[in-house]
């Protein structure tokens, strides 16, 4: 069950950009609809201590209660982990994707000579405010990949069109004119954005498929066209309960969260799902100019409760670990999402927090993860090896390898966006690099989320590196959006 | 009350970063009558300098007492700029003329440190132990009695020099009567510099101290502004002490709110914490502090009487008004796609602007608040088409009427506040208003927006999706953009008649003196509260043109920045005019103007921010007065000059320069 890896000895040795050096995979077996793949569905793989890793004694992966079983944290029984129409089994838990070529569903080069299929890139970046810039140069890679080594488009080459949201609301709705006013553009991949998303999609009128990685807007999720296939905020934070619960022991949480940042709906479905959970959970928000978090912190009782829980924005992860500190709250009652996981953080702080990490994928400095070691070649052979532990490049890659399988799918001459949308809504996984189940619909009020699990990871510093703490487990049950 | 004291305690921090950056506020404010919304980011330069020094950013490693000093020395750099190069050259510009060049300096500061240093947030080094003590069982951390001794040594040491030195004396003297101070030997400008010095200096020192409880990023300490002029309100811009304690007393109460928040009586959201709460507590305080003092706010004694620009009546309304209408017509049909959402977004601008000008430029009334008025409209139409089903042309009217609704409990809210004491409390409503009304989920549409369905009148789209797609055949349809062209036509007429009614001369009587107008038998509240209503109705005509253009409205899109920014569009167009109101709109965020930059020189994000902010100086020192005021006064200039040819060349005796015209303008407009 405990799996670690040599993060700082790997930092050492590629530098301090390496520090970004965490993954956001999704564990995916091949198998579903797509039978092209290859698949590596041994449990094994996933829970097996790694020969090279420096394995932590028991004393350092939380209490020893917390270690469970693998049959009760990766692989729950069907009425815990299944959603309600069951399609969830253990097997497809444990399934990796491991061939990327058949993933896309195809090989060799593109044919330059043909005409480009083209995809638009949508993002928030450039600004005063920006979730990530990164996951850019992650759909770059996969498209690079995709005509080099996967055919392309059923022979096409692939293109990207980007469009960026720095500051203002109008270029959210330029961007969604742009592409809308495109034809050549089949579909767009968005990064995570809160500024101008509603009036982008407003613009894009649903004329263009949506294909998300992470979301923190809840403009995303409602759209019929859009798929967000790593999971929306409200959603992935809920298994946070499950886990707490089952695999921490957890009897008591605090939760903080910035206002008027896009974390109001993440904290509002955490906050429900460990309600559902049985835990009592302490929800404070705080001004997002707040420069004191240590306010906010012990207003929710954080130094009294087993778990504290920030649903932060990249920018505050140095002043609540700093809050942390000036509390002295243990670092291992925090238990956060990737988004702290990020170079800035590590270069501010010396290294990462030792914190828990919730990751709705792979971690990319997992080699024991079947799926990581394709990516990590990809990304070497590119020259492109610092960007192997940055989340969001992953999840970008992830983002562009699906929709080049939807494509191709679908197939280069008939490309329409309805065509395009039954091949997202029909996807049940397992997602490169992401999920292993996919169900896009199964929440009627949001029929763009197509995931809800989240693994867990300890990151235990710079000697002992990363443990998995907990396979992937879906909300908690009962809970309701 | 245990907790009510640990979480007192708690506030101390924060309290005394708003202390410090307020008395640097109210130091600006005495030696130039500046109100500088640009302190908070001096001290976020500071800030990013102090990081910068103490973790070897610039390859050299300083130490704490040399980084300190090199950042101070930074700070004051920064405001001694400021001085010679913005406020000096403003010196008998109109207070509102300085306030928006304030705003230029805060983006300039804004978009260098953010294109300097990157969006990512830095971890300032602490100046203050890192020891926790023991309330109540409580471990909190020490270091907010140390910034709070901090800031009460620099206000005890403020006061002493303000007290017992020439230079505070002078200062003093000067403020309360430039005039006075002149004859007494004193020199405005070398006060003024003096004082910013100061201010700098406290704002930078500000920069460090915040280090355990800030970080340096680029919005954190500048916002820090909208409390520490709360504070400065309620020390009347004058006294430090008060500020001081002004500052200490919002950052406890912040505190206070963030632990009764958590209280099981208190109203929640869906589950979560209201939010908004502590912005909407900074705006209470300030109004109840308002309600107590009112119009005894003083006022500083000025060497030249600073007006907003004359206010001339326009002659003509129906060529002019055809003439845009062909003209912006013809562009909606042939400009390409982008250009055509730009000019949209310019036609709404065009109406918030004019919102300004019957508020601001006719009644003298600094209200940031229009734009607040336009979410208001905006959030109802949504609600309107979602939950009830009511377009248009109902769901308009009945927003642009939520906006009047609001806007009168404003307007009639501040019938005793003018002048800066308004400009602020209007500010802090913004915030408020923004957080607590729009972002709540349940009665706003939260931070990602809610979508609003496009415009439809007899089973026909007249949206943005109507089938007519101008000579390219794209999105956006021109026909949303020829409504807008008949509101803005209508709204510019309807200001314009105004001005050349009664009840535009009324306003400007108002404007210029309120006793005197009231001694001629004008009615100044009836007319304000008749400005404040037209000028809310206006401003909630932009708000649903607004939701309908982006098809959705939102908390971002009604934000403090997007208030300031429309009234420095609005004050760089010109304030008082109508004319200036459409200059306005074409230089508003994404507009005609600002968007054939971008697609001529390939500008985008912080650079854009840079761009504008440089631009909004150059801009006001070349037209103190608006570019539509300029224009208007060298037009003006020029009829006269070949008038005064012409009776030269008739009588062949010269006329004395500068005629009585240009007076007889003034005297009608001021």
């Amino acid at each position: 069950m405990q799996r670690t890896t040599k993060f700082a000895a790997g930092m050492r040795r590629r530098g301090l950009t390496s520090l970004l050096v965490v993954g956001v995979l999704v564990a995916a077996s091949c198998g579903g609809d797509d039978d092209d793949a290859s698949t590596d569905t041994g449990s094994d793989s996933t829970t097996a201590p790694v020969d090279d890793t420096t394995a932590p004694s028991d004393d350092t992966t939380a209490p020893a209660d917390t270690t469970a079983p693998s049959d009760d944290t990766t692989a729950p029984s069907a009425d815990t982990t299944s959603p309600s129409d069951g399609t969830t089994t253990p097997e497809e838990v444990e399934g990796k994707v491991t061939d990327f070529a058949a993933y896309v569903g195809g090989s060799g080069p593109a044919d330059d000579s043909l005409e480009p299929i083209k995809i638009g890139y949508f993002n928030q970046q450039g600004g005063a405010v920006e979730v990530t810039h990164t996951n850019i140069d992650g759909v770059n890679e996969a498209v690079q990949y995709v005509n080099e080594e996967a055919g392309g488009i059923g022979g096409h080459p692939l293109e990207v069109v980007t469009c960026y949201v720095a500051n203002a609301e109008e270029e959210g709705q330029q961007c969604g004119q742009q592409f809308a006013n495109d034809d050549s553009i089949v579909a767009v991949i968005s990064g995570p954005t809160f500024i101008g998303t509603e009036s982008f999609y407003a613009a894009l009128a649903g004329s263009k498929p949506v294909i998300h990685g992470v979301s923190v807007s809840p403009a995303d999720t409602v759209q019929e066209t859009a798929a967000v296939l790593f999971g929306g905020a409200k959603y992935i934070l809920a298994p946070y309960a499950t886990f707490a619960r089952d695999v921490l022991g957890t009897t008591s949480a605090a939760l903080i969260y910035p206002e008027g940042a896009g974390q109001d709906e993440g904290a509002e479905g955490q906050a429900s799902a460990f309600e559902a959970a049985g835990i009592p959970i302490e929800v404070v928000s705080y001004p997002a100019d707040t420069p004191d978090l240590t306010v906010p912190l012990i207003a929710a009782g954080a130094q009294d409760v087993d778990l504290v829980m920030p649903v932060i924005n990249p920018n505050d992860c140095v002043k609540f670990e700093q809050a942390i500190q000036q509390l002295e709250i243990p670092d291992e009652k925090v238990l956060a999402s990737p988004i702290c996981i990020n170079a800035d953080v590590a270069t501010e702080l010396g290294d990462l927090p030792q914190w828990h990490y919730a990751v709705a994928s792979s971690l990319s400095i997992d080699p024991s993860d079947p799926s990581v070691p394709p990516y990590t070649d990809i990304l070497t052979a590119h020259g492109n090896e610092s960007m192997i532990g940055d989340p969001w490049i992953l999840v970008g890659f992830g983002q562009a390898m699906t929709l080049a399988k939807f494509l191709n799918a679908v197939g280069p001459d008939d490309l329409t966006p309805d065509a395009i949308v039954e091949q997202l809504k029909a996807f049940e996984g397992p997602l490169i690099l992401g999920s292993p189940v996919l169900d896009c619909g199964k929440y009627p009020d949001a029929p763009g989320v197509c995931n809800d699990y989240t693994q867990f990871y300890k990151y235990n510093g710079a000697d002992a590196g990363w443990e998995l703490a907990g396979d992937f487990v879906p909300p908690p049950e009962g809970w309701v959006p | 009350m245990k907790d009510v004291v640990l979480f007192v305690l708690l506030g101390l921090g924060g309290g005394a970063v708003i202390a410090g950056i307020s008395m640097a506020v109210v130091i600006t404010y005495r030696g130039s009558g500046i109100i500088n919304l640009a302190t908070g980011a001096i001290a976020m330069v500071s800030a990013y300098g102090f990081w910068a020094l103490k973790t070897g950013y610039f390859h050299v490693t300083f130490g704490t007492v040399p980084a300190a000093i090199v950042t101070m020395a930074a700070a004051i750099l920064v405001g001694v700029l400021s001085e010679m190069l913005v406020f000096r050259p403003l010196r008998t510009s109109s207070p509102l003329a300085k306030l928006v060049a304030s705003l230029g300096i805060l983006l300039i500061l804004q978009a260098t440190m953010l294109l300097w240093f990157g969006s990512a947030s830095k971890s300032i080094p602490s100046v203050f132990p890192k020891d926790i003590v023991e309330v109540f069982g409580e471990s909190m951390p020490e270091y907010g009695f140390w910034m709070a001794g901090v800031v009460v040594l620099i206000a005890l040491a403020l006061v002493a020099l303000f007290r017992w030195t020439r230079f505070g004396l002078a200062t003093r003297a000067a403020a309360e009567n430039e005039v006075f101070g002149m004859l007494a030997g004193l020199s405005p400008n070398r006060l003024s510099m003096a004082n910013t010095v100061l201010a700098s200096a406290v704002a930078g020192a500000m920069g460090i101290v915040a280090a355990p409880l800030a970080q340096a990023d680029s919005t954190t300490l500048v916002f820090f502004i909208v409390p520490a002029l709360a504070a400065a309100l309620f020390a009347g811009f004058s006294s430090l002490w008060i500020a001081c304690l002004a500052g200490f007393g919002i950052g406890i109460g912040r505190s206070l709110m963030a632990w009764v928040v958590t209280l099981d009586w208190f109203p929640t959201d869906r589950g979560n914490p209201i939010p908004g709460t502590q912005a909407l507590l900074t705006f209470v305080l300030l109004v109840f502090a308002l309600s107590l003092r009112g119009a005894s706010l003083p006022s500083r004694g000025e060497l030249v009487e600073k007006r907003l620009p004359f206010a001339p009546a326009p002659r003509r309304l129906a060529a002019p008004a055809a003439g845009l209408a062909a003209v912006g017509a013809a562009l909606l049909i042939v400009l390409p796609y982008g250009y055509r959402q730009a000019l949209m977004l310019s036609l709404v601008g065009i109406v918030v602007c004019l919102s300004l000008v019957v508020i601001t430029g006719f009644v003298g009334q600094v209200s940031l608040a229009q734009v607040s008025l336009a979410g208001a409209s905006g959030f109802v139409l949504s609600h309107m088409v979602v939950r009830a089903g009511i377009g248009f042309p109902w769901g308009p009217l009945i927003g642009s009427l939520a906006g009047v609704v609001v806007g009168l409990i404003v307007g009639i809210s501040a019938l005793r506040v003018r002048g800066p004491s308004l400009a602020v409390v209007t500010l802090a409503g913004v915030v408020a208003i923004e957080q607590f009304g729009f972002a709540n989920r349940r009665w706003g549409a939260g931070v990602s927006g809610s979508p609003v369905e496009q415009p439809r009148l007899f089973g026909f789209s007249i949206g943005s999706d109507a089938g007519f797609r101008g000579l390219d055949d794209k999105l956006p349809s021109p026909v949303l953009g020829f409504v807008y062209l008949v509101v803005v036509i209508a709204l510019c007429l309807l200001v314009a008649q105004i001005r050349r009614s009664v009840l535009g001369q009324q306003m400007l009587a108002v404007r210029a003196n309120e006793r005197a107008a009231a001694a001629a038998g004008i009615h100044v509240a009836r007319v304000k509260i008749i400005a404040y209503a037209i000028s809310s109705f206006i401003a909630g005509t932009a708000g649903w043109m607004y939701a309908y253009n982006f098809g959705s409205v939102s908390a971002a899109r009604f934000g403090i920045l997007i208030a300031l920014g429309f009234v420095a569009f609005a004050y760089i167009g010109g304030i008082t005019m109508v004319s200036g109101a459409v200059i306005g709109g074409l230089v508003a965020t994404e507009g005609l103007v600002p968007y054939f930059f971008e697609e001529l020189l390939h500008i985008s994000g912080n650079w854009t921010l840079l761009v504008g902010g440089i631009l909004v100086i150059f801009t006001l020192i070349q037209n103190p007065e608006g570019v539509a005021g300029t224009t208007y006064r060298k037009r003006q200039a020029a009829k006269r000059a070949k008038a005064a040819a012409g009776v030269e060349h008739e009588s062949g005796r010269p006329l004395a320069a500068g005629g009585d015209g240009h007076h007889a303008i003034t005297e009608v407009g001021s």
